[in-house]
C-alpha cells in the first residue's frame, strides 16, 4: 500500500529551515515562513504534481494596535483532496515591500493590486501595479484598511487627472471602444475598454470598483453577531450565500453547534437562491441573442420562484433569514410540501422550455464556440463556480468541503469540458434540475428540532476562522478575525466574481464585440460583490 | 414552431399574477412631483442608474419588465440612454467613484425630468451610511422628486408609487372641469 501523503510533512522535508513554524487552527495547517521565502514555497505548492494548489484567497491583516506588523495570508486549495493549506508571513515595523507571486501564479494578480490599494503594501515584481479599487481621483496615500484610517473619513470626488490609465495597443486600424460605467440595460456600473482591429477583440481592459462602498471597513465597526445584516447586503442576488458564509465563520469562532434542522433549512434556502438566479440567467443569456421568447418564459418562472421565497420567508431575496447560530425562520411543513409541488410544476415548465431552446439552430449557433475559456487558463486563474465547471474544473464545495446539510445529501455535480457559452448554459440547466431534486430530498428528510444553537466561547482577540460556501455563482470565502470585545478585527470577503472577472478578459479575445454581452451574461458576475 | 405555440397557449396570460403590495403603507408623492409628472401621464421613459446598490434593487427593476408585472402596459418604458429619459431612477448610496458619473447622467438627461430615489440606500445610504467610500444619499448631489423606500422595494410597490406619481389633476382636467361647470 502506498504511504499516505502529508502535504505539510512533504513541504517541511523540502523547505526545512525556511518554514519557521507550523500551526493548525480549525484543522487548517498554517505554515509561517519568512517573507523572502514566499515565492519559492507558493510556487512549489502551485506547481508540484502532488499538491497542485490553486490560490483561493490572498489577504492582508493590519495587526495594529496590538502589534506593529502586517500579516500576509495565502490560502491554497490542494487539488487532490480539496484540503486547505495556508502560508503566512509577517511584515514587521515599517516594512512595506514583499515579493509578488503574480508572475508565477496568475490568480494573485488582483489580490496583490487590492492589497496595495487597501494597505499600501507593495508587491515587488508585479507586472501591472495600476490602481484597482482606488480610482485615479483618490488622493495619494489613502489606504482605507489601515487601522489608523477612520472608517468615516470624507473623500471628495475630484475630476480625474488627465487620461485614462489603461493598457493600450497602438497601430494602424486599431480602435478602442470604451463602454460604461453606465450601461444600456439595467445593470451595474463597470468600465470596459475594448481594443479591436476590424471585428475581433484584441484586448479587453476592465476597470471596476465603481461601486466600492467600503464593506470590509464597515465590518470592522460591527460586532460579530450584528455583522450578518451587512453580509446580507453585499450582493443582493447572493444574499443568502453571503450571510451563510458569514454566519458559518462566526459560528466557528464561537464554537456554536448548528442544529440539524437549521442546517437542512440553510441548504434548502441556498438551493432556492441558486434556482431563481440560474433560471434568470438562462433567460438573460437567451435575451442577449435577441431570443425574447425564452427570456419571457424564464423571467416568468424566476418570478414564481421569487414569490415562493417571499411566501416562505417574507423576503423575495431571503434577507434576514440567517442568524448567527442557525436560521430565524421555520416554515411549516404544509408550506414546504406546497413549495415542492410548485417547484415540480416549475421544473416541468422549464423542461418544455429547454426542449424549445435546444432545437433552436440560430441560438445554438450563437452559443457554440463563443467565449471559450480553456481549462488551463481557468486553472491558472483559479476560476471557480459555474464558469470553472463549464471549463472542466471539477470543483463544487457542496461535494468537496460539505457545509450546512450537504454532508448528508449527495450532490451530483454538473460539468462540461467545452468552456464556451453553450457549456455554461448547459451547466446552469443541469444545476436547476439538481437544485429542484435537492429541495425535494431536503423536504422529505427534514429533521425536527431546534433552529438555533447557543454559543460556547467568547472568541479571543486575534482568533480567526475561514468559511466557504458554494453559492450559485461559485465559492464564497470569508476570513474573519475577532477583535476586542467581540468586535471584528478583520473581515475579508471574497465573492466568486472577484476571481472570475479577470478570466473574462481572456475569454473574449478573438470574439466580436456584439458577442461580449452574451459572454458577459454567461459568466453572470456581480459588480457589487466584486467591488465591495 | 408548434411546440412554441403550444407552450404559449398553455401558459396563457400571466400579467398581474402577483400579490398586491402590502397595504398600510401608502406612498405619498409630493404634489410638486405630481405636477412635474403631468407631462408623463401616458408615457414615462425611465433610465436606471446604479450608484452603488447591492444589485437587489436592479433585480426588482428588471422584474418590472417581466411578463408578470409588464410595466409597458402602464406606459412605462426603460430607455438605454439618459438622453432618451424622462425620469432617472437612482439606486444605492452614491459612492465616491460614482458621484461624477451620476452628475454627468443628470446633466445629459433633457429637461423636464424627474429623479426617483429607489430603495433605502438611495434615500438615506442605509447600512452604508458614513463609510469613507460613500458620499451621501442621492439628494445631496441631484434634486430628488420621488422616494420609494424598501430594501429592496417589491415590484408591486414600485408600480404603486409610479401610479401614484401620475395621479391627480392635470392642467387639462382642471380646464375641462372649469368649462363644463362642474364644482
Amino acid at each position: 500500500m502506498e504511504p499516505v501523503f502529508h502535504p505539510v510533512e512533504h513541504l517541511e522535508s523540502i523547505f526545512g529551515p525556511a518554514i519557521n513554524r507550523v500551526s493548525t487552527d480549525h484543522g487548517i495547517p498554517v505554515l509561517h515562513v519568512n517573507t523572502n521565502q514566499i515565492l519559492p514555497i507558493t510556487r512549489y505548492i502551485h506547481g508540484n504534481e502532488k499538491l497542485r494548489g490553486t490560490l483561493s484567497l490572498l489577504w492582508a491583516v493590519d495587526r495594529r494596535p496590538r502589534d506593529l506588523r502586517y500579516e500576509l495570508w495565502y490560502l491554497f486549495t490542494l487539488c487532490e483532496h480539496k484540503d486547505w493549506l495556508i502560508v503566512s508571513t509577517d511584515l514587521l515595523g515599517d516594512e512595506r515591500l514583499y515579493e509578488s507571486i503574480t508572475p508565477k501564479i496568475h490568480a494573485a494578480n488582483w489580490y496583490e493590486r487590492e492589497i496595495r490599494d487597501m494597505f499600501g503594501l507593495i508587491a515587488q515584481g508585479h507586472p501591472d501595479l495600476r490602481r484597482l479599487v482606488r480610482h485615479n481621483h483618490w488622493p495619494k496615500g489613502v489606504h482605507p484598511l489601515h487601522k489608523n484610517f477612520p472608517w468615516n473619513s470624507v473623500l471628495q470626488w475630484r475630476q480625474p487627472p488627465g487620461s485614462v490609465d489603461g493598457h493600450f495597443i497602438h497601430g494602424e486600424g486599431v480602435f478602442e471602444v470604451p463602454v460604461g460605467p453606465i450601461h444600456a440595460g439595467i445593470i451595474e456600473p463597470g468600465h470596459f475598454r475594448f481594443t479591436v482591429a476590424g471585428e475581433p477583440i484584441m484586448h479587453l481592459d476592465l476597470q471596476h470598483f465603481w461601486k466600492h462602498r467600503g464593506v470590509e471597513k464597515l465590518f470592522e465597526e460591527q460586532t460579530l453577531s450584528d455583522g450578518v445584516v451587512l453580509a446580507d447586503r453585499i450582493s443582493g442576488d447572493t444574499t443568502f450565500g453571503h450571510s451563510l458564509t458569514y454566519c458559518q465563520a462566526v459560528e466557528s469562532l464561537m464554537d456554536i453547534h448548528v442544529p440539524r434542522r437549521a442546517r437542512y433549512l440553510r441548504s434548502l434556502f441556498l438551493e432556492l437562491e441558486r434556482l431563481h438566479n440560474h433560471i434568470g440567467d438562462v433567460g438573460g443569456i437567451c435575451n442577449d441573442t435577441a431570443y425574447a421568447l425564452a427570456h419571457a418564459h424564464c423571467s416568468r418562472l424566476k418570478e414564481r420562484v421569487m414569490q415562493l421565497n417571499d411566501h416562505l420567508t417574507g423576503s423575495r431575496f431571503l434577507r434576514g433569514v440567517n442568524c448567527v447560530g442557525g436560521v430565524g425562520i421555520d416554515p411549516p411543513a404544509v408550506q414546504l410540501s406546497d413549495t415542492v409541488t410548485e417547484l415540480e410544476r416549475i421544473e416541468k415548465d422549464f423542461s418544455e422550455l429547454e426542449q424549445i431552446i435546444a432545437v433552436n439552430a440560430s441560438l445554438i449557433d450563437r452559443f457554440e464556440n463563443t467565449g471559450i475559456l480553456k481549462k488551463q487558463t481557468a486553472w491558472d486563474h483559479g476560476v471557480v463556480g459555474v464558469v470553472g465547471r463549464a471549463s472542466g474544473i471539477d470543483r463544487d464545495l457542496r461535494r468537496d468541503r460539505p457545509f450546512a446539510a450537504y454532508d448528508e445529501l449527495s450532490v451530483r455535480v454538473a460539468g462540461s469540458i467545452n468552456g464556451d457559452v453553450r457549456a455554461r448554459v448547459q451547466v446552469r440547466m443541469a444545476e436547476i434540475h439538481e437544485s429542484i431534486r435537492l429541495i425535494g430530498e431536503i423536504q422529505r428528510t427534514l429533521p425536527d428540532g431546534p433552529l438555533k444553537g447557543s454559543r460556547q466561547v467568547v472568541p479571543d482577540p486575534g482568533a480567526w476562522a475561514l468559511s466557504a460556501v458554494e453559492g450559485w455563482r461559485g465559492e464564497i470565502v470569508y476570513f474573519l478575525m475577532a477583535g476586542e470585545h467581540e468586535g471584528i478585527h478583520r473581515c475579508k470577503v471574497r465573492d466568486p466574481s472577484f476571481v472570475n472577472w479577470p478570466a473574462i478578459q481572456l475569454a473574449v479575445i478573438g470574439n466580436i464585440i456584439p458577442d461580449f454581452p452574451l459572454i458577459n451574461k454567461s459568466f453572470s458576475l456581480s459588480y457589487a460583490g466584486n467591488d465591495l | 414552431m408548434f411546440k412554441i405555440l403550444k407552450k404559449s397557449f398553455k401558459t396563457g396570460i400571466v400579467t398581474g399574477q402577483y400579490p398586491p403590495a402590502p397595504s398600510g403603507q401608502k406612498f405619498s408623492v409630493a404634489p410638486t412631483a405630481q405636477k412635474k409628472a403631468e407631462l408623463f401621464r401616458r408615457s414615462l421613459t425611465i433610465r436606471e442608474v446604479d450608484t452603488g446598490s447591492c444589485n437587489a434593487c436592479e433585480m426588482e427593476m428588471n422584474a418590472l419588465a417581466n411578463p408578470v408585472y409588464d410595466i409597458e402596459r402602464l406606459g412605462i418604458h426603460i430607455a438605454a440612454s439618459p438622453r432618451h429619459a424622462d425620469a432617472l431612477v437612482v439606486t444605492g448610496p452614491v459612492t465616491v467613484n460614482m458621484e461624477g458619473p451620476l452628475k454627468d447622467v443628470f446633466k445629459t438627461t433633457p429637461n423636464p425630468k424627474l429623479v426617483i430615489a429607489l430603495g433605502d440606500c438611495a434615500i438615506n445610504c442605509g447600512i452604508f451610511k458614513g463609510s469613507y467610500a460613500v458620499t451621501g444619499p442621492v439628494d445631496q448631489h441631484i434634486p430628488v422628486d420621488v422616494r420609494i423606500p424598501g430594501c429592496p422595494p417589491r415590484p408591486a410597490e414600485i408600480i404603486e408609487a409610479l401610479t401614484e406619481l401620475r395621479k391627480g389633476e392635470t392642467t387639462f382636467t382642471r380646464w375641462f372641469r372649469k368649462i363644463s361647470g362642474e364644482p
